[in-house]
């Protein structure tokens, strides 16, 4: 009887996940768009924070998705006059699986994008379409996507939108920063990249903690934490790269992670890196 | 006495280590061998198709990125057209007990004619030992094997990584340009790409 009962359930624990209802999957990300402010002067740019709120245990992913996955977009469509950033990720989770790495974000993540708007324009608003589009897995993986739309008053005035929390300027501010006194170079060398990276003002500083991760997927091998080494005073990464990978990088982009202030802005625990291989 | 066997097991660990690290798939070198069963129970070995091309795709049948392909038809009409002119195509399911895609043999026939899938075998490898051999990180994941035996491409089915079916449309298809580049005697254009799609479901 036992094993009538649970040959019966089992095709349900086995694939239950598979059979999620439109709404359970509709619940499993909740997307909220809040930009800083609700009007926009000529000649000024506007943030916008793309807040995520995942269901326990499902993550949708980094601008590099790692071994598997999408990474998650935003995609607006601009009016002539109107430019944007790069969306600007937080450091990411490593998702392990199987011997293999994603980059990830589960439980919260809030992403933010800048506008910007030319010096002369005649709008009196903007209307601002935005797609936005995410893989959301665990056992599996859904994709989603959501369009919305934002409307920008022009003016003169800059009037701060109630609905931008004190907290959304802290996740800001931690994002990975960018610090110029910092000296980065990379070699890259047949199945291997060489990073090397120091920072005179911050010479007191033992870097041999941090970890490197590049913005580029399926180009490195993330199986294992690259050492840290400290070389004629800089510090040296080694990171190898994947023999099947599909093109050749030309500049190395990624960020290295360590501990909040080590590099410098005590918000943010991580340094981007953009940087064209020595020749 | 001690300083010989322990060389001797050092030179047994190297060549255990080296072993290993000559099975993995590698790009212009040998493509590993293997044997599978397929979802019939019939044996399958790549070596049984030297001298022709062979395609693997790696599988899940509940996986978007595959239904994307399967749904719009596009990987089926691909395995007709070049099965048709002599090409191989293996389809291989590393998901293990469990995980999503690991169906039983009625249930992958099953499924395999529903969906009008017309590769050469629906081979499964619960283990995942031939999926980590070949690197498939991602489904699907496309490999071809030349005629002499090398792995000629590895990566994604075409240049549009969304779910999206639409983009099959204006997409670049890898397995196409190469089949078609290779099957008129000419080198493949394109022989690594970015592969996209769910992580394979391994143990």
């Amino acid at each position: 009887m036992i094993k009538i009962i649970l040959l019966l359930i089992l095709p349900f624990i086995l694939f239950g996940e598979e059979k999620l209802t439109n709404e359970e999957k509709s619940n499993l990300v909740k997307v909220e768009v809040i930009p800083q402010n609700q009007y926009i002067k000529n000649n000024d740019s506007v943030l916008i924070a793309f807040k995520f709120v995942m269901q326990k245990h499902w993550h949708i992913y980094w601008i590099n998705s790692g071994d598997s996955g999408l990474p998650t977009e935003v995609k607006l469509t601009l009016k002539a006059g109107i430019s944007e950033s790069e969306l600007m990720y937080p450091v990411p989770e490593k998702i392990p699986f199987s011997g293999y790495t994603n980059f990830g974000f589960q439980n919260e993540v809030v992403l933010f994008k800048k506008i910007y708007i030319a010096k002369e324009t005649d709008y009196k608003f903007i209307v601002l379409p935005i797609k936005i589009s995410w893989l959301v897995c665990k056992e599996i993986c859904i994709p989603q996507d959501t369009t919305i739309s934002l409307k920008f008053v022009v003016t003169n005035e800059k009037v701060h939108n109630v609905n931008w929390s004190k907290n959304l300027d802290s996740l800001y501010n931690s994002l990975p920063q960018q610090n110029n006194s910092f000296t980065v170079n990379a070699q890259k060398n047949k199945d291997e990249v060489t990073v090397r990276f120091k920072n005179e003002k911050l010479h007191e500083i033992d870097f041999t903690n941090v970890e490197f991760l590049p913005f580029a997927s399926s180009i490195y091998d993330y199986k294992e934490k690259p050492k840290v080494i400290l070389d004629k005073g800089f510090y040296s990464i080694k990171l190898i790269m994947d023999k099947n990978r599909y093109e050749e990088p030309e500049k190395l982009r990624g960020i290295l992670i360590g501990r909040k202030g080590q590099f410098g802005d005590i918000n943010s625990n991580s340094l981007e890196i953009n940087c064209d291989f020595e020749k | 006495m001690k300083t010989i066997l322990l060389l001797t097991l050092l030179l047994i660990s190297v060549n255990i280590i080296n072993a290993s690290e000559s099975l993995k798939a590698e790009i212009d070198k040998t493509a590993p061998n293997f044997t599978l069963k397929d979802s019939y129970g019939k044996t399958h070995n790549l070596s049984d198709f030297k001298g022709k091309y062979v395609v693997l795709e790696w599988i899940n049948y509940g996986c978007p990125f595959v239904k994307k392909h399967y749904d719009s038809k596009n990987m089926q009409s691909l395995q007709k057209e070049y099965t048709a002119k002599g090409v191989i195509w293996l389809s291989i399911c590393s998901s293990a007990e469990g995980k999503e895609g690991n169906y039983s043999n009625n249930e992958i026939n099953k499924r395999s004619k529903d969906y009008g899938l017309v590769s050469t075998a629906y081979l499964i490898d619960e283990s995942g030992i031939v999926g980590k051999m070949y690197g498939a990180k991602s489904t699907p994941h496309m490999f071809i094997v030349d005629p002499t035996g090398n792995l000629a491409y590895a990566g994604g089915i075409d240049d549009k990584t969304t779910p999206d079916q639409e983009d099959i449309k204006i997409a670049k298809n890898f397995i196409k340009v190469n089949l078609d580049a290779g099957l008129a005697g000419k080198p493949f254009p394109v022989k690594t790409s970015k592969p996209y799609g769910c992580s394979v479901k391994y143990k």
